[in-house]
């Protein structure tokens, strides 16, 4: 039974099927090949269908007059708006005026609520200092803030940059201070074994254990900061997307509405999907059930 | 001499639903250094709380465990863990798991990984998240990580069980050899008589309700040891009438 | 650990549905797109013609304003109803905070009067939603308040300033006006979007350097020692009116007539009356009577609805559609924009 040390090596074999390197690929478990070029047109399908056919309710409705045209443009007239306003630069100026001040706002939102959700989660004297005071603070809506941030602030970028600061930090604050804490205590229980001390528990076990709670944080907080941006816009602006809707409510030109909601909201997406993206790196090493 | 290991536990009791119950009896027993316990026991009687009582992990208990002399007030890296479950932290490669039990990541320390991971048979998959390793492996990543620092005292629960037959035989010949060449004292937790027989200088045998040591086995078969043995089928016969019946494990 | 299960092969139908159904829609998307008319459905229905009173009158008027004194006189007095009380109509009053709701109930009929200034009137019909004035309450300068301290003496050195507005109202054509006499265009300053009581926070704590704004707004600054009036010239004036809903206007003349007699009746016994009108109006708005004592005097009560209103609303229109803010450019004549009174 004295086997030579080399033989070991092969043991992967033979307890089961050898693992896969990359093993990141979902179970596809049952699902027929994806790679068909006829499958793919169906796939593309179903995708464009729910889209479309509200596009045509949209434009089936402004043009028999169910909507006003005065308050609803329909999607042809918003396309050549959008067109008209990309051409003459407005769109691309309200645009970065608006990006700018969210990337800001959630940035340092989500950096802080990052912070002292972890101080909190990890550290007793931390969350007793700390958590009653936020707790408290976080079922007031964001855009309540608003006022009280004008009066302190002013009514420039710092105030906006606040409310979607204030926004994305209480999203993360929970989430983060949530995830430490259901981190599975069999894996601290090896860094206890092991002497680690508690910065590096908290940097090599906690943090990391909640990086998944912390993504999908990540995500509802960059939702909120495009609403509250929008908010923010609309009360003491003269630039960004949100006062652009509102001056194109105020005046009744819906075109310029529709094509500012529209922007925004493709933003908005495309922002989600970047952060899904990014998720997904980080996060490779998960083993969980795709969808 | 002293022994290594002193334990001297009055008792343990949990509270269930307004009741008391009783886990650990009354447990003293000294373990020299360089031996090799094994502790089979059928399930629930307390074999992992007592592991878990000598690692550090459990203080709620009336008694004294003290290990070199000192009292054991809490884990440490004197006391390396085998757990019963593999233990990895998913987000590190299966080497950066090996060397997290390394105080500094050092090209020494990263090289001892390298061959800790050879030795448990990991060759080729430094690389691989946990995710991508068979129970079985995963478990022998957790024994390199445990062996990394070479304890005074390797505290071990059941860490072959998710094992097939053939690896974890050959688990059995590596883990003796390494305590052997390292000097290490080691407490195996297992419900296989034929392990406990196979790899132990002394098989401890725990009872229920509540959990104490009812008897002591030496073993004082020379290594390497062959189960078909006549010797070897004696004690193991011994041990297993000492156990209640129908509660312990056939060997695999 | 990683088995792999027999693949199914897919059911073929089921996977050609979204096809099928992504062709029907785009089929029906084709053949419709072309047709996307402006079939805008507000327009109003006949002509003339006393059709039967209708049961409820819905009132409203935009934010705060010292110059709607003969409708909130008359309101106050209970001269509405004694009116209307002869054919059992009931009456609704609204306070509007926003050009955009004032727009939006013209455009579903639920509100028939509404005092507000021109300019928001003018929004309104540009969106295709008739509308007609048939009333001045009053003509006012336009006015804003700057700090007691502050260097800013005329509109020319509002240059560089930050000035607070809400947009879409008569103050805010009277500071573009004001601006353009000045020689400044709206580059030249930050206009930012303020209703009122955000306003007055802002311009409080110095957030902005001008607040462009409306009796008694600016004269409650000025009593409280937080500001003081800088006027515009006659050109920037803003006229306070009474717009009617196209179709009610169209439908139920008489009714419009009375309530016209109502006006008439309040503005008569305001300019016999100054001391209690201030009194009822202070009241009604919720400020102080010396602020409403402050604003009286700029508020030309008698500006009379003529031809020369026509043509200053033609250029204000021009004003609104030259600037980007509207979409259509109103022919106040032919669209019947003005109703000019009888004789």
């Amino acid at each position: 039974m004295s086997a030579p040390l080399l033989s070991l090596e092969s043991a992967g074999t033979v307890d089961g099927t050898p693992p896969r390197p990359d093993a990141s690929a979902p179970a596809d478990v049952g699902r027929p090949d994806r790679r068909s070029w006829p499958r793919r047109v169906v796939v593309a399908a179903s995708y464009l269908l729910v889209p479309l056919l509200l596009l045509l309710i949209w434009d089936r409705a402004v043009a028999a007059g169910w909507i006003p045209s005065t308050l609803i443009a329909s999607p042809g007239q918003a396309a050549e708006q959008f067109f008209t306003l990309l051409r003459e630069g407005t769109l691309a100026d309200h645009t970065r005026i608006s990006v700018g001040r969210l990337l800001q706002g959630f940035a340092i939102g989500s950096l802080l609520g990052i912070i002292v959700g972890t101080a909190v989660g990890t550290s007793r004297v931390a969350a007793r200092l700390v958590e009653p005071t936020v707790v408290t603070l976080i079922p007031i809506p964001a855009v309540a803030w608003v006022p009280l941030l004008i009066v302190l602030f002013g009514i420039g970028e710092l105030s906006k940059v606040l409310v979607i600061a204030i926004g994305s930090f209480c999203t993360l604050f929970l989430h983060t201070s949530h995830g430490v804490r259901s981190a599975d205590r069999k894996l601290i229980e090896v860094a206890a074994v092991l002497e680690k001390g508690r910065f590096e528990l908290v940097r090599r076990v906690l943090l990391p254990s909640a990086l998944p709670e912390i993504f999908a944080a990540m995500r509802i907080a960059m939702a909120l900061s495009w609403a509250l941006l929008i908010v923010a816009e609309v009360v003491a602006s003269s630039s960004g997307l949100g006062w652009l809707i509102w001056d194109a409510r105020n005046f009744s030109r819906p075109a310029d509405m529709i094509v500012a909601m529209a922007v925004t909201g493709l933003l908005g997406k495309l922002s989600d999907v970047l952060l899904g993206l990014l998720a997904k790196r980080v996060l490779r090493w998960r083993d969980t059930y795709g969808g | 001499m002293t022994d290594l290991l002193e334990v001297a536990i009055d008792g343990k009791s949990v509270r269930v639903m307004r009741r008391s119950r009783q886990i650990l009896g009354p447990v003293r027993f000294g373990v020299p250094q360089g031996e090799f316990v094994s502790i089979v026991g059928p399930s629930g009687c307390g074999k992992t709380t007592l592991l878990r009582c000598i690692a550090g992990l459990d203080r709620e208990f009336s008694g004294r465990i003290s290990v070199g002399g000192e009292r054991v007030r809490g884990p440490g890296l004197d006391r390396g863990v085998v757990f019963q479950e593999p233990r990895l932290m998913p987000w590190m490669s299966v080497r950066d798991n090996v060397l997290f039990a390394a105080p500094e990541r050092t090209d020494a320390a990263r090289r001892r990984v390298d061959e800790l991971l050879a030795l448990v048979g990991l060759r080729g998959f430094e690389e691989h998240w946990p995710k991508q390793l068979s129970g079985g492996m995963a478990q022998r990543g957790g024994l390199a990580r445990a062996l990394f620092n070479v304890p005074r005292l390797l505290l071990l629960d059941e860490p072959f069980g998710a094992l097939d037959n053939f690896t974890r035989a050959r688990m059995q010949q590596e883990l003796l050899r390494i305590v052997a060449s390292e000097h290490l004292t080691a407490l195996f937790v297992t419900h296989d008589i034929d392990e406990a027989v196979m790899l132990s200088d002394r098989v401890f045998v725990m009872g229920l309700n509540p959990g104490t040591i009812v008897e002591e086995v030496a073993v004082d078969l020379a290594h390497p040891r062959d189960r078909n043995d006549l010797a070897f089928v004696a004690l193991r016969a011994q041990v297993e009438r000492l156990l209640p019946e129908g509660q312990t494990a056939v060997a695999a | 650990m990683h088995h792999e299960t027999p693949v199914r092969r897919p059911r073929r139908r089921l996977a050609l549905a979204p096809l099928a159904a992504l062709i029907l829609v785009l089929a029906a998307f084709a053949a419709g797109c072309g047709s996307s008319d402006d079939s805008s459905a507000t327009a109003a229905s006949g002509g003339g013609g006393s059709a039967s009173a209708p049961e409820t009158i819905k009132v409203g008027s935009f934010s705060k304003a010292v110059d709607y004194a003969p409708y909130l006189i008359a309101r106050k007095k209970g001269w509405f109803e004694e009116e209307f009380a002869k054919d059992n109509v009931k009456l609704e009053f609204k306070e509007y905070d926003s050009a955009p709701s004032i727009t939006e109930a013209f455009g579903s009929n639920r509100a028939d009067f509404v005092f507000l200034a021109e300019v928001p009137a003018l929004i309104v019909q540009a969106a295709k939603i008739p509308v007609r004035v048939s009333k001045i309450s009053a003509a006012i300068p336009f006015t804003a308040v700057v700090a007691p301290d502050s260097d800013i003496q005329t509109p020319a050195d509002f240059k560089g300033k930050k000035i607070g507005v809400l947009t879409g109202t008569g103050s805010h054509y009277g500071l573009l006006k004001v601006l353009s006499e000045a020689g400044l265009s709206p580059g030249d300053v930050e206009i930012v979007n303020l209703a009122p009581d955000d306003a007055k926070a802002a311009f409080e704590s110095g957030g902005i350097d001008v607040w462009a704004v409306w009796p008694p707004y600016v004269q409650q600054e000025e009593v409280a020692g937080q500001g003081r009036i800088v006027e515009g010239g006659d050109d920037a004036r803003i006229f306070s009116i009474l717009a009617v809903r196209g179709g009610f206007y169209d439908e139920h003349p008489e009714q419009v007539e009375r309530f016209h007699a109502v006006l008439d009746r309040a503005r008569t016994w305001l300019k016999d009356n100054p001391d209690e009108a201030k009194a009822i109006v202070a009241d009604e708005l919720g400020f102080d009577k010396p602020i409403i004592d402050a604003s009286w005097a700029v508020n030309d009560w008698d500006a009379p609805l003529d031809e020369a209103i026509v043509s200053d609303f033609q250029s204000r229109a021009e004003f609104l559609k030259d600037g980007g803010f509207v979409t259509r450019r109103v022919d106040v004549a032919e669209e019947n924009f003005v109703a000019l009174p009888e004789g």
